[in-house]
């Protein structure tokens, strides 16, 4: 299994209160899967993605992640992991505004542990030819539609080819035109192989993976393929994939 | 461990950061570009001082030493009255004989009479009373006509030395050898001219009028307790502190002084002066290096004022950076090279500035410091001060940097 968690509980101190985040998750997520992680604010979701994300560690519990366990290691550890095996995409791009698409892309690999100039300007150029970008190289972010930026952001996240590729409310800041161009290349991606989670709350979004967790008060409240679950509801709409290629 | 590539992004990245916000950090590295450019001028001042005096100490001969007599401070001054301390001529003759360090030696001595050249006559001129090896310790030799030799010594005799200086303002003709003078009365015959040499530091301008005399005779034309000083050319400048022991071994069992007590004269050879001279200089490294630490130190926590604003402003790019792969150590690494770039572009300024001082010192006229330049060291020493400067005021920010937690950085607003 790509991703195991088990009993994964996470608690903060906020003031003098004590907040469960997470109380008792367990999940498996397989390699190529195509996972939605939904929850209203509160739900725990975000937490729960930090720690899929390597951000932050859980309070009690076991995570496996591409067979290491990593709930106990150091933040120098876990900086490592980040950069090898996890590609992160955020709502706002979160792209380096004087620096140009390519550089923007290149950022992983300047923390990589021996990495030639020569493979990552490859490696970079590739990344950006996979999301549709190879003209678009030398501009910076603010010459950039959202898309664009977004899709510099996937490019970036690709590029040290992670083992999971998490995605939080990647398309909260696009419209929907561009939402469904960058869901179809999530969709893209997975059909190239890439295992793709993304973190929403809206059911538009959810409808384009292949499954969808639920979360509630911080456990799982539903775990179920698309086709059963009401986000698949919006499925049967000729709204997704067909629209943009 | 960091990659090199990582190293030479975060320098980049440093010098960006500068560009973009260039009014910002020059007037952050203000500090740093004063204290810098103004240690830089004044070691370009010394070391163009120091270069200077010491070329000076060249031309005058660093084989000299001065033997003259003197007064202890530490006594009641009135146990050595002037009289009882100064030199005699038995005391001259035994250092001649007993020092074998020095090679050669003159008494010096000063008097002031009038000079009459026909109509033409100057009150109160000095007269210099001279042995012959006086051409050897001043390395000074003649021009025109002879210098003194033993017999002008031996007899006493009544001729006379003199500079161009003295030819001009005697109005004699400009062979003058030959000639003769009208000096405190008596009539003295001109043998020979000696060439002029000048030194502003040392006191030693040879461009005024000097006239001078066989030792013997002047101590004719004073009363037997007059004053005078030896001037001594030692045989090699290494043998300084020999002649030094020679000569006061020598005084002290003339004059009969005990154990417990001072020197009733000094020793001086010119090495002294120069070791003064550095100490001196050393002094005023010392002084301008303490107020050149005061700019440092406000200009470090200028330069520390700054990279906290630079770390909050950019706490999302830190999370971003920490999110795609940054240690803690990387982090750090980048904040802390961001404050080392912009006090070594400060430093670079500072230096700049400070070369230009020295070519506007080396500019100003009659100042003595038309050699002040900035030496290779000063300019090193500048570059680490201020890349130091970066390292310990850029470090606190840097660690503070380094401990953001990515998630809490990415949700900063």
């Amino acid at each position: 299994m790509l991703i195991t968690v088990k009993g994964i509980t996470k608690r903060y101190r906020v003031g003098v209160e004590i907040v469960h985040a997470l109380s008792g998750v367990d999940l498996e997520i397989g390699e190529n899967e195509f996972v939605a992680i939904m929850g209203s604010s509160g739900s725990g979701k975000s937490t729960l993605m930090n720690i899929l994300g390597c951000l932050d560690r859980p309070t009690e519990g076991e995570y496996w992640l591409d067979g290491r366990r990593t709930d106990r290691m150091t933040p120098s550890e876990l900086a490592q992991v980040r950069n090898e095996r996890i590609g992160f995409v955020f709502q706002s791009f979160e792209l380096l505004p004087r620096a140009t698409a390519m550089a923007n892309v290149e950022l992983p690999s300047i923390y990589a542990v021996g990495a030639r100039r020569r493979t990552r300007k490859q490696r970079a150029r590739a990344a950006l030819d996979r999301v549709g970008l190879a003209n678009r190289m030398d501009h910076r972010p603010n010459q950039l539609s959202g898309g664009q930026k977004q899709r510099v952001a996937i490019a970036r996240a690709l590029l040290n080819e992670p083992a999971i590729l998490l995605a939080d409310e990647p398309t909260g800041n696009l419209d929907s035109n561009t939402t469904d161009e960058i869901l179809a290349l999530f969709g893209q991606l997975h059909d190239e192989g890439q295992t793709v989670i993304i973190v929403t709350h809206e059911d538009e979004v959810a409808a384009h993976c292949q499954r969808v967790i639920r979360l509630h008060d911080g456990r799982i409240a539903s775990d179920l393929p698309i086709a059963e679950d009401p986000a698949g509801a919006t499925r049967a709409n000729p709204v997704p994939d067909e629209g943009t290629t | 461990m960091l990659s090199l590539s990582f190293y030479v992004q975060a320098i980049v990245l440093a010098l960006s950061q500068i560009r973009a916000n260039l009014g910002r950090s020059l007037l952050t590295a203000l500090g740093i570009i004063v204290g810098v450019a103004s240690v830089t001028a004044v070691i370009a001042a010394l070391a163009g001082l120091k270069d200077r005096v010491l070329s000076e100490f060249e031309t005058f001969g660093a084989n000299r030493m001065f033997i003259f007599p003197d007064r202890p401070d530490e006594v009641p001054r009135n146990r050595y009255p002037w009289r009882d301390v100064r030199l005699k001529l038995s005391e001259v003759d035994a250092i001649e004989r007993h020092c074998p360090s020095i090679r050669v030696l003159t008494p010096i001595t000063s008097l002031n009479r009038s000079v009459q050249n026909g109509e033409r006559l100057l009150e109160g001129v000095s007269i210099t009373g001279i042995r012959p090896a006086w051409h050897e310790t001043e390395n000074r030799s003649v021009i025109q006509g002879r210098p003194f030799n033993s017999v002008d010594e031996d007899g006493a005799r009544q001729v006379c030395l003199l500079n161009e200086a003295a030819i001009e303002e005697l109005r004699l003709p400009t062979e003058p050898v030959g000639e003769h003078l009208i000096i405190g009365g008596r009539r003295y015959l001109i043998v020979g001219v000696v060439e002029t040499i000048q030194s502003m530091m040392l006191g030693m301008n040879t461009t005024s009028t000097e006239i001078m005399i066989p030792f013997a005779n002047a101590a004719r034309l004073k009363n037997d307790e007059f004053f005078f000083r030896v001037t001594a050319m030692i045989r090699s400048p290494e043998l300084a502190k020999e002649a030094e022991s020679e000569v006061r071994f020598v005084l002290r069992k003339m004059r009969g002084l005990g154990p417990d007590e001072p020197d009733t004269f000094q020793v001086a050879a010119i090495d002294q002066y120069i070791d003064q001279f550095k100490a001196l200089a050393a002094g005023i490294t010392v002084i301008a290096a303490g107020i050149v630490g005061v700019s440092l130190l406000v200009g470090g926590i200028g330069i520390m004022n700054i990279m906290l604003v630079s770390v909050s402003e950019r706490t999302r790019e830190i999370g971003l950076r920490k999110s795609v792969g940054a240690t803690p150590a990387a982090v750090l690494m980048q904040f802390l090279l961001e404050a080392v770039v912009l006090c070594l572009v400060g430093g670079a300024i500072g230096v700049l500035i400070g070369e230009a001082f020295a070519i506007g010192l080396a500019l100003i006229p009659n100042a003595g410091l038309d050699q002040a330049h900035v030496p290779l060291w000063a300019i090193v020493m500048s570059f680490s001060f201020s890349a130091a400067v970066g390292l310990i005021f850029g470090m606190f920010p840097a660690i503070k940097a380094s401990r953001l937690d990515p998630i809490e950085a990415l949700r900063h607003e």
